[in-house]
């Protein structure tokens, strides 16, 4: 085999190994999309057929023609949510398929991480895993901020 | 009830619009939500944010799961400039007292009107011109690839140059999203299609591929702070989710040189709301 075809033949394979990866990677988007869309969308198909929140939630028309008060009766940490999930609480329900569509870029990029592993790609392993680094301290400075606001 | 349904329904039918804008010029819907929600129905603000939020992470994740499959956006373009949009959010959290808001606003507001021009002057353009070559830190990264092009109907290959003043964009960028609470898809896609030269729909289906997992950090902070009303996130959530999965579709069949127009008219739209705000004219 002569230099250009084994580079040639090199290529081929790398594209391959590409088309794998980035089928993976939109597997992965689908799913993560139709999951947390199905999960909102079997919250608010609850609410609708119960009316019932689960929670004594000011109702959407007051809000909106009050212009205000902004309501945190709904559950807004993971404690609350998988409490009002496993009790089958209608908004529980959509705000958990909110978490994981909120969630599905971080798990994104740690999929990147092991695609990238797979392929021996070092300065993306690197780019990448600090990327998923930078995004966890984010959110756990989302909680710091937090805790000075409240 | 009734009446809850038929507010749902309305916020639900305005997000399907906004994600399919959204998915098709590169950014997160939040500037058509935030308006919608606050002009028209009177939602608080912070409650509006948390929705433009959401919206932008169904816009990203709903788009690029056709646009990685179609292989149209750049992942590795986009993974590396995600690196200082994101570095940039964290500094912009922390710079929020460096300069009056509305001046930032004003400041910005002018920039994007002005960033136009390299924009419409493209207008036109089929392909990448073969006189852009790549630069030595997309050379080695091997940032270069190739995309489905509409108008000649083959694989474009395409070379990317300017990473280093992309990268500084980016990071500007990223600074006003964190600063601002804006997302800044518009930024974005105006550094791949400025200074890096790429073809005009990869930087848009790139740019969404990007702003979800910008927006991701900060999204922790409204929904752990309970401004996600699962009122307003659901129908917003869903509608989204639909409009940018059906945008997706559409870009593959649209011209670039219509995207580019889609895009300026929502620069402009943009570059309105930032002046309005930074003189104080916002309600």
């Amino acid at each position: 085999m002569s230099a250009e075809e084994r580079s040639a033949v090199i290529e081929k394979e790398k594209e391959e190994e590409e088309d794998i990866s980035s089928k993976m990677l939109s597997v992965y988007l689908i799913w993560s999309v139709l999951v947390s869309l199905g999960v909102i969308v079997i919250g608010l198909v609850l609410y609708l057929a119960t009316s019932s929140t689960g929670y004594v939630a000011v109702p959407l028309d007051v809000l909106i023609k009050s212009g205000g008060p902004t309501t945190t009766v709904f559950p807004h940490y993971l404690g609350s949510i998988t409490g009002g999930v496993v009790k089958l609480k209608s908004f529980a329900l959509i705000q958990l398929g909110v978490l994981l569509l909120i969630l599905s870029p971080i798990g994104r990029i740690f999929l990147q991480i092991l695609i990238y592993l797979k392929e021996r790609d070092r300065p993306f392993v690197a780019i990448a895993s600090v990327v998923f680094v930078i995004l966890v301290i984010s959110l756990f400075l989302s909680r710091v901020v937090l805790s000075f606001k409240v | 009830m009734d009446l809850t349904i038929y507010y749902i329904l309305l916020i639900l039918v305005a997000a399907v619009f906004a994600g399919i804008i959204g998915s098709m010029a590169g950014l997160g819907g939040g500037v058509l939500i935030v308006p919608f929600l606050t002009l028209y129905f009177h939602v608080p603000v912070s409650l509006a944010i948390g929705a433009s939020i959401i919206s932008v992470i169904a816009t990203s994740s709903g788009s690029a799961s056709a646009y990685v499959k179609d292989k149209i956006s750049n992942i590795r373009v986009g993974t590396f400039l995600v690196l200082f949009t994101t570095t940039g959010a964290i500094a912009g959290a922390f710079l929020e007292h460096i300069a009056p808001k509305q001046i930032i606003y004003i400041v910005f507001g002018v920039v994007l009107l002005i960033s136009i021009i390299p924009l419409i002057r493209k207008i036109g353009e089929v392909n990448q011109s073969p006189t852009v070559k790549n630069d030595p830190i997309a050379e080695k990264l091997s940032l270069n690839s190739q995309y489905p092009n509409y108008e000649l109907n083959k694989e474009m290959k395409y070379n990317v140059t300017g990473v280093k003043s992309g990268s500084a964009m980016m990071f500007v960028a990223g600074i006003l999203s964190g600063l601002l609470g804006i997302g800044s898809g518009v930024f974005k896609v105006i550094a791949m299609d400025t200074f890096m030269k790429l073809p005009i729909k990869v930087s848009t289906t790139t740019s969404n591929f990007m702003i979800g997992m910008t927006a991701a950090a900060s999204a922790g902070i409204y929904f752990f702070n309970g401004d996600v009303n699962p009122y307003i996130a659901a129908p917003v959530a869903i509608g989204v989710l639909i409009g940018a999965v059906t945008g997706a579709r559409l870009l593959v069949r649209t011209r670039g040189s219509t995207i580019r127009i889609i895009f300026a008219v929502i620069i402009v739209v943009v570059a309105v709301e930032m002046l309005l705000n930074g003189l104080g004219i916002s309600p």
